[in-house]
């Protein structure tokens, strides 16, 4: 970075004073007018003319390097006078409104509006942070002086310069396009293959700058949109759309599961995979929220996630409420039968049982499953916190599970002769510190010393902040 | 090398000085920088790079430094007859400079050089449907830009407007909670600790930190403390400087500053000061910035360093102007 920048703060006239701002500012828009650029990047070099493309055509590049009439290479040196010549072009633009006293908006003149678009193709290759420039392209868009298609092309251009995938605004943009054009987004699914093609420009993001923020914050909105749309279907009963919205939302979950594999130290994977499991269990969540009169299928603030963020307090009454539940039961029964305290543990009885998809039972399975895989994968990669905090999720929502009260009666009785298991749950820390103690490394994981001390030290904070979910949350803060 | 000199420079080093005239000096020839790609980089945050630099320097005790009066005629002219501030001047207005020149304004006790008025119009045309609040009129929301309202509104004691539904905004918070007791962008975005500090702050001014699991927040922020005594804002990111500010400041919000270890996030901070140049980078060896200077000031503020003014952990200005205007024992 540091050598980065000392580059980038060397002076290109130095090198070749011909290359003023001016001509660099007019030679790039030049080459962005003629080519269609699907990838850019900052060499941190000054390359040499190329006499041959000088001679072919009359416009010279130099310094830019253009391969193939769509890769662009821009020399470090050009950054700050191109910066600077970008924004005299765009703020000209402004002004010439401002001084002539003119009413008119620049937009409605084709000279200024050419000026904006190319001076803003720069800023968003060089600076894409600057509202005032992707402003300006909205603007534009939404005075249909510019194709939102096209624009979604320029902004895959744009991320290809790896910085600028931490640029909140790029995302912002793209959520925006993509709003512009399905205006009935909210009530109506975008169609998957749209969204599987911005999935995917997340996801390369993801692999260019790992952990960035706000590409994963536009995954999750479209996950989320996903699972919404899916959920909603569903309890129309509309079969195709459920399909439509669902394998696509099952696809990501697979596609996490791997990318975690590859990233294991990767915390913002592993909590996108979170948002997945809550998509996929969100059809039941809503199910019940409807059952229990608390959203109506149409309410398009009703949020799946919602439900799951729940605090240690509403869990202590959640677990009173089951509990209530089954002595009514008991009761009913005259002592006869008893009935398990855990939710889960019935439905893991028989391995081999068929669940309805998006039942409670198939739920559950989902996330038993992923806690097997969690916990297999920290004993291949020991050391990692960002595992154990997603280990901590995956028993923070079984939790949740496991005290279900809305399902059916006989599915909780215990057998006369298995009474014993009666009182145990699926997630208690006497349980999980049994099988996280349990957790010793595979014999493939590379363990160091300075890794076993690591991982033992993640193991012992795990089961502490299992404990510490079972005490009573003093939610009300005192002094 | 004897082991004896290992011994002492490793366990035993003096805590670094806290270098004040070199960063004052850092501070004033920032806008000397024109060559500079950061200087164009950050060409769109020169309000919000104001008041870092204000800030720091009012912590560091030389107010003084930069010409106030300049300063203000700048704001002025950054102000759009919407009335939000842009982020230089051409630029178009967005909440986060709009609060970056009323907390300058404040610090130099000069509203009376802007329209009030207008700016708290801009902040609620800002209010979304839920609660939330954009950054400017083309919608990206953000907890952040719900904490630069709220914090705005406040500082201008006109949080009781009308036009406001403050119970949806603090029920859109809630929403941006996460299992772990911290908060994200949105609902459902990764907790973070600059996003828990815009969250916990927001609710601090409204007077809503029972929507807090404050032991539960405070675990997730005390973890974020690394061995060498420097804060992540995420498991397994590197540690920044940046992060003693946002985890520091929730923390004193929360009552739980003594969770982190003061002592080894001084060194941390003390030990990413450049000192050839002044400034504090993000951490120790890579280049200084006005953003990372600030916030390390500002950390070591609340951690109780000598010989700097107190800060408010809640709005990030001097301790003695929130007492001035009469906020202090809002918290």
């Amino acid at each position: 970075m540091a050598e980065e920048t000392r580059l980038a703060n060397t002076s290109i006239t130095e090198q070749d004073p011909s290359l003023t701002k001016d001509v660099l500012y007019e030679r790039l828009v030049h080459i962005l007018n003629a080519n269609k650029i699907d990838e850019v990047a900052i060499l941190p070099f000054m390359a040499e003319p190329d006499m041959s493309t000088c001679m072919e055509s009359d416009v010279i590049q130099h310094p830019y390097i253009l391969q193939q009439g769509t890769k662009l290479g821009i020399p470090i040196f050009c950054w700050v006078p191109l910066l600077d010549a970008s924004y005299a072009a765009l703020k000209d633009v402004k002004r010439t409104e401002t001084h002539d006293n003119n009413t008119e908006e620049w937009w409605t003149d084709p000279g200024r509006r050419q000026r904006v678009l190319e001076s803003t193709a720069c800023l968003m290759i060089l600076c894409p942070d600057s509202f005032t420039a992707i402003n300006a392209r909205k603007r534009l868009v939404q005075q249909g002086y510019l194709d939102p298609q096209e624009e979604c092309q320029l902004l895959d251009m744009v991320l290809t310069f790896p910085r600028n995938c931490k640029s909140s605004g790029v995302w912002h943009h793209r959520k925006w396009l993509i709003c512009h054009m399905y205006k009935d987004y909210e009530t109506s699914p975008l169609p998957p293959s749209f969204v599987k093609k911005h999935l995917q420009a997340c996801h390369l993001a993801a692999q260019r700058y790992p952990k960035c923020y706000y590409a994963w914050t536009m995954r999750h909105w479209l996950v989320e949109h996903l699972g919404r749309q899916w959920w909603r279907a569903s309890l129309e009963g509309v079969e195709s759309v459920q399909e439509d919205q669902l394998s696509p939302l099952e696809e990501e979950y697979e596609q996490m599961k791997t990318h975690m594999d590859r990233n294991v130290s990767d915390h913002s994977t592993h909590q996108h995979l979170q948002q997945c499991l809550i998509q996929l269990s969100g059809r039941w969540i809503m199910q019940q929220l409807e059952s229990k009169g608390q959203v109506s299928s149409s309410g398009s603030s009703a949020n799946s996630g919602t439900i799951l963020s729940w605090t240690r307090s509403e869990l202590a009454l959640r677990r009173q409420r089951r509990e209530n539940w089954c002595q009514t039961l008991e009761a009913r029964t005259s002592g006869r039968g008893h009935m398990s305290r855990s939710a889960i543990l019935k439905v893991l009885v028989d391995e081999s049982a068929e669940y309805k998809r998006a039942s409670f039972e198939w739920v559950v399975r989902m996330w038993v499953h992923e806690m097997h895989r969690v916990k297999d994968m920290i004993q291949s990669y020991p050391g990692h916190e960002s595992l154990w905090n997603h280990l901590r999720f995956v028993y923070y929502g079984l939790c949740w599970l496991d005290c279900e009260t809305d399902i059916a009666e006989h599915e909780v009785s215990v057998p006369e002769n298995d009474q014993s298991k009666a009182e145990l749950l699926f997630t208690s820390p006497a349980v999980e510190s049994g099988h996280v103690r349990g957790l010793s490394p595979h014999q493939s994981a590379s363990g160091t010393d300075a890794g076993n001390e690591k991982q033992k030290e993640l193991q012992d904070q795990y089961l502490t902040w299992v404990r510490r979910l079972d005490i009573m949350g003093h939610s009300a803060f005192t002094e | 090398m004897s082991v004896v000199n290992d011994n002492a420079t490793t366990a035993e080093a003096p805590i670094p000085e806290l270098l004040i005239d070199l960063h004052v000096k850092y501070i004033q020839a920032l806008d000397t920088k024109k060559e500079d790609l950061e200087y164009w980089l950050t060409e769109h945050l020169r309000v919000n790079g104001l008041y870092w630099g204000a800030t720091a320097l009012q912590i560091l005790g030389h107010s003084d430094a930069l010409d106030q009066e300049k300063i203000v005629e700048y704001l002025v002219k950054c102000q759009h007859d919407n009335g939000g501030f842009g982020g230089h001047i051409d630029h178009d207005p967005h909440i986060l400079s709009t609060l970056s020149a009323v907390q300058v304004l404040i610090t130099y006790d000069r509203l009376d050089a802007i329209n009030e008025d207008k700016v708290v119009d801009y902040i609620v045309s800002l209010q979304n449907k839920d609660g939330s609040f954009s950054g400017d009129s083309w919608g990206e929301t953000d907890t952040r830009f719900i904490f630069c309202a709220v914090n705005c509104l406040s500082l201008l004691k006109r949080l009781d407007d009308k036009r406001l539904d403050i119970q949806k905004t603090i029920e859109y918070i809630v929403r941006c909670r996460n299992f772990d007791g911290g908060f994200g962008n949105a609902p459902g975005g990764e907790s973070h600790a600059a996003q828990v500090y815009v969250c916990v702050g927001a609710l601090t001014i409204l007077g809503a930190l029972n929507h807090v699991d404050v032991d539960q927040l405070g675990w997730w922020l005390s973890e974020r403390q690394l061995k060498n005594g420097g804060l992540n804002g995420r498991p397994e990111k590197l540690e920044d400087v940046c992060y003693s500010w946002w985890v520091l400041s929730s923390l004193s919000m929360l009552r739980r500053p003594h969770w982190i270890d003061s002592e080894k996030l001084t060194r941390f901070i003390l030990d990413s000061q450049d000192s050839e140049t002044g400034g504090i980078a993000d951490r120790p060896g890579n280049m200084p910035d006005v953003f990372h200077t600030n916030f390390g000031i500002c950390g070591l503020s609340l951690l109780g360093h000598p010989g700097l003014v107190a800060v408010d952990p809640v709005y990030c200005m001097p301790r003695h102007v929130i007492q001035r205007i009469g906020l202090a024992e809002k918290h």
